[in-house]
């Protein structure tokens, strides 16, 4: 079996997965333990297992190992080196519920920032169709403004 | 550092790891802390009776940390900080040494609504508020007896209760100023007997309750520590993927060859047979899911299999609607004649679909069984005191050998209640030579072999007056009964939960329309459909008040009548029903004309121990080129609040959970089988869709407190039906208003 180099929230490590197109989302949560990454639809469709990849988010379920070794990962575990005034808005605006989505969520809102530091709501409900069952929305809203220093 | 921190760690989330051995996980609660063990006793009598289970409920470390257990399920409700927070009320401790603990499944965290330990219906503030500031009390006397007691501080212990003070942790003798921490005195206090009767604090000089008080599970889900069913991860643990028969009905036929590697475990439903199967890996879950999907096996139709069909349903229950045996579930007056005398009749058929519960975190359950010894679960349960019943059915074992944690759970709705699920994974971990395993649901599972929340088809007649005064209603439903699944359903009975919010007699769980006077409400009980049900976020409700509030919306427009003035004058003066309207109609700016282009509907129910949740909707748009629920005003009267920011979530969530259904959601079936498996067929709301929420929450005037988590999902429905047909003058009957115009959202 294949061994990979996986660089997650700045640190190497190297992980021999069952094979090669195991996605990254398995590797993180079953190989790395890094549990934070959701599993939650499998087919790309739910954001849960939004992680950034190479600066950029990516729906973990759907990168492979393969193509995701050799490029630097952030996952929710490695999310406050990246950007801890997401995380203090989230506490702030008391955004979470169930929880279970809010990982992909905060780094979907991670890569917006870095990309549009101050996004309009246009632009946010653009950026952000991760799906929350509880109905945070209105809060990840006022989180990410307050995060951008709009709120 | 203290030695409780260190053996529990930041928080106890964080401390089921491969890293870390299980036994701290499991025995760390009480590793080196004193206790309080002050027994809850709201409890029912059984749960006293059995002794040795009296459960611990607040524990103070010498580093001054107060460890609560929160009994309930935490689910997104808010619950574990809510019910902290009532203990903390009469402990007289600041919040920012409160730390709270899920409870395990023991008979002392018994739900007096229920009768067992379990979180739905909307009760877990009402079952334990009573409870846990007793509880409060109680632990606050003893340590104030400590300090007392005290001689080992010079000029501390000695005199009369009334020299001392409690406050923010610390315990004073206001006649020498000498004082000692909670921590210092728990031990001792921990050694005392526990007061019946400690004194609460005197009613109007609250200090957390109704402070909205930042939640103490929130920072876990924003670090990714939380640890949800789905994450425990344990030393040695297996990974299991469920297969379950792909069409309702259907048992197991033959199961081909196991991949290398993979031990096939036959699965079994509560009526002993064979219908899926589990796949077991030493690998990853990814692995054992890919394995569940990779076995051949053949499945064998039920009877009742291909009925399981909407075309067909359709059609039957259209029919039991004119030739049904109907059952009276409310006759009062005499609606009918009143009805055939009225100067204007009005008659209307209405209909909801099934709905799949679609929770974030798939289903899933970890089970390590030791034969004849020992079973432990843990597990994303809403019911632990029926999932370890399940456990020692299937194991034999008794009470003491069976062993259930709590974990975060991301999103139940209902369907966590259920013990399919925990089922499964003590049955496949039975099969584990005593090694844990872990057993998930793909999403597929998961949508597929739901509990459905249930179908409904409804007919109103209904007459108004020559002054348009309403003078009778007659409904009829036809269902599915959720009751008689479970053989809750006596011969000629109603099912409450079909037609709950359907009746109008007052009182605490029901809307006093005066309509009530004459009201017939009948229930055609829908044998021939075979679709698994169970309960889904506010259950009967969900559906009866769409019903009930767009047959009042389509009365008071033959009226010609404003629609909230149509309602009001129904209901009685001086009700609560009427305050929360007329609050409704002040926030909202009713009473100022809505912008051109903008149409608002109005909807008020009443449910959940007594909490009346009215809800205005304003939408845009129009029905060929897509309807935007703009703006959702929201007022709701549930007694006494604990935390308010998260009654206003809780509305947030009901709102938003239930715009997605009015609009969007439904499950269909074809040929025995649910056609939609995941988010790419099932329509789920995204940001872009949310309307801006504001709610106001009427004042207590000492009521106790009454349900939060539901009520504010029921009206949402009707009150975008009803701002539609007042945009656009189209009345919209049948759930979902809007299929077509779903969200598409999440592409690749």
């Amino acid at each position: 079996m294949p061994s990979y180099t996986l660089n997650v929230n700045g640190k190497n490590h190297t992980v021999t997965p069952s094979s090669s197109d195991m996605p990254l989302l398995w590797a993180l949560r079953d190989i790395l333990g890094l549990t934070g990454t959701k599993y939650g639809c499998g087919i790309e469709r739910c954001s849960a297992c939004a992680v950034l990849v190479g600066g950029e988010v990516e729906k973990s379920c759907e990168v492979s190992i393969s193509e995701a070794s050799q490029r630097k990962i952030t996952t929710i575990e490695g999310l406050s080196s990246l950007n801890s005034k997401l995380q203090a808005a989230w506490i702030e605006e008391q955004v979470p519920q169930c929880g279970y989505c809010q990982s992909g969520m905060l780094m979907a809102a991670a890569s917006l920032l870095r990309q549009n530091p101050k996004p309009t709501d246009a632009e946010i409900d653009g950026a952000m169709s991760n799906i929350c069952a509880c109905g945070t929305y209105p809060r990840v809203r006022k989180g990410i403004k307050r995060a951008a220093g709009m709120a | 550092m203290s030695r409780r921190t260190e053996v529990l760690g930041d928080s106890l989330e964080k401390v089921i790891d491969a890293s870390v051995s299980r036994r701290q996980f499991v025995g760390g609660m009480v590793g080196g802390a004193f206790v309080l063990a002050v027994p809850f006793t709201t409890g029912t009598a059984k749960a006293a009776a059995s002794g040795g289970n009296i459960g611990t409920w607040i524990s103070i470390g010498t580093d001054e940390l107060v460890t609560i257990i929160c009994p309930s399920t935490e689910m997104g409700q808010g619950v574990s900080s809510a019910l902290p927070q009532i203990v903390a009320e009469e402990l007289m401790v600041d919040w920012s040494k409160v730390k709270m603990q899920l409870g395990d499944a023991k008979p002392a965290f018994t739900n007096r609504l229920f009768g067992s330990q379990g979180t739905a219906g909307s009760t877990s503030i009402r079952a334990y508020y009573e409870g846990l500031r007793k509880a409060g009390a109680q632990a606050r006397e003893m340590l104030v007896s400590a300090a007392m007691n005290d001689r080992s501080i010079t000029g501390l212990g000695g005199g009369t209760r009334s020299q001392y003070t409690a406050t923010a942790g610390v315990v004073k003798n206001t006649s020498t100023s000498k004082t000692a921490t909670y921590g210092q005195l728990a031990a001792a206090a921990g050694a005392l007997s526990v007061p019946p009767n400690p004194p609460l604090l005197a009613d109007g000089s609250p200090r957390l309750i109704g402070k909205s008080v930042k939640r103490l599970d929130i920072p876990s889900k924003v670090d990714g520590s939380a640890i949800f069913g789905i994450d425990v991860r344990l030393t040695g643990m297996l990974n299991a993927a469920v297969r379950l028969a792909p069409k309702v009905g259907q048992t197991l036929g033959t199961v081909g060859r196991a991949p290398t590697g993979v031990q096939i475990v036959k699965l079994k439903n509560d009526a002993g047979k064979y219908i899926g199967i589990a796949a077991v890996t030493s690998k990853t879950t990814w692995d054992a899911l890919r394995a569940a999907r990779s076995v051949n096996v053949s499945w064998i139709d039920a009877p009742t299999t291909a009925a399981v069909d909407s075309v067909t349903m359709k059609a039957n229950a259209s029919a039991l609607m004119t030739s049904g045996k109907a059952v009276s579930a409310k006759s009062k007056g005499n609606p009918t004649p009143a009805i055939a005398a009225a100067a204007k009749k009005l008659t209307a058929t209405y209909s909801a679909p099934y709905l799949a519960h679609a929770a974030m975190e798939p289903l899933n359950a970890t089970a390590q069984v030791v034969t004849g010894k020992s079973c432990e679960i843990w597990a994303p349960t809403q019911n632990p005191s029926g999932s370890v019943t399940v456990a020692k059915t299937l194991t034999g074992l008794g009470d003491s050998a069976v062993q259930l944690h709590q974990t975060m759970v991301g999103g139940a709705f209902g369907r966590k209640y259920e013990t399919d699920f925990v089922s499964y994974a003590v049955q496949t971990a039975m099969a584990t030579a005593g090694k844990p395993v872990k057993l998930t649901w793909s999403r597929e599972e998961d949508f597929t072999h739901d509990l459905y929340r249930p179908a409904s088809l409804c007919n109103f007649t209904g007459g108004l007056d020559s002054a348009n005064k309403p003078v009778g209603i007659t409904s009829k439903t036809v269902s599915q009964s959720i009751y008689a699944g479970r053989g809750w359903l006596g011969p000629n009975a109603v099912d409450p939960s079909a037609v709950e919010g359907l009746l109008m007699n007052g009182g605490t769980e029901e809307i006093a329309y005066s309509l009530g006077d004459n009201q017939l409400a009948e229930w055609v009980y829908d044998t021939g459909a075979q679709v698994p049900l169970g309960f889904w976020r506010s259950v009967g409700q969900s559906y009866n008040v769409f019903f009930l509030e767009s047959f009042i919306d389509e009365l008071a427009h033959a009226a010609g009548a404003d629609a909230i003035a149509f309602r009001k004058a129904m209901l009685p003066r001086g009700s609560k029903d009427l305050a929360v309207l007329e609050a409704l109609e002040s926030a909202s700016g009713w009473t100022t004309a809505a912008a051109r282009g903008t149409g608002r509907g109005v909807a008020l129910a009443r449910g959940f121990g007594g909490t009346i949740c009215g809800e205005v909707a304003e939408v845009t748009g129009s029905i060929a080129a897509g309807i935007k629920v703009k703006k959702v005003t929201a007022v709701i009267d549930c007694g006494t609040v604990i935390n308010p920011d998260t009654v206003k979530s809780q509305i947030e969530s009901a709102v938003l959970q239930g715009m997605a259904a009015a609009m969007w959601q439904e499950m269909p079936f074809s040929k025995g089988a649910p056609t939609r498996s995941n988010f790419n067929s099932y329509p789920m709301g995204r940001l872009a869709n949310a309307p801006v929420i504001n709610t106001t929450i009427m004042p207590a005037n000492g009521n106790p407190p009454s349900g939060v988590g539901e009520p504010g999902l029921p009206p949402i429905a009707p009150a975008i039906a009803n701002a539609i047909a007042s945009l656009t003058g189209t009345r919209l009957r049948s759930l979902p208003l809007l299929p077509g115009s779903a969200p598409a959202g999440g592409d690749d």
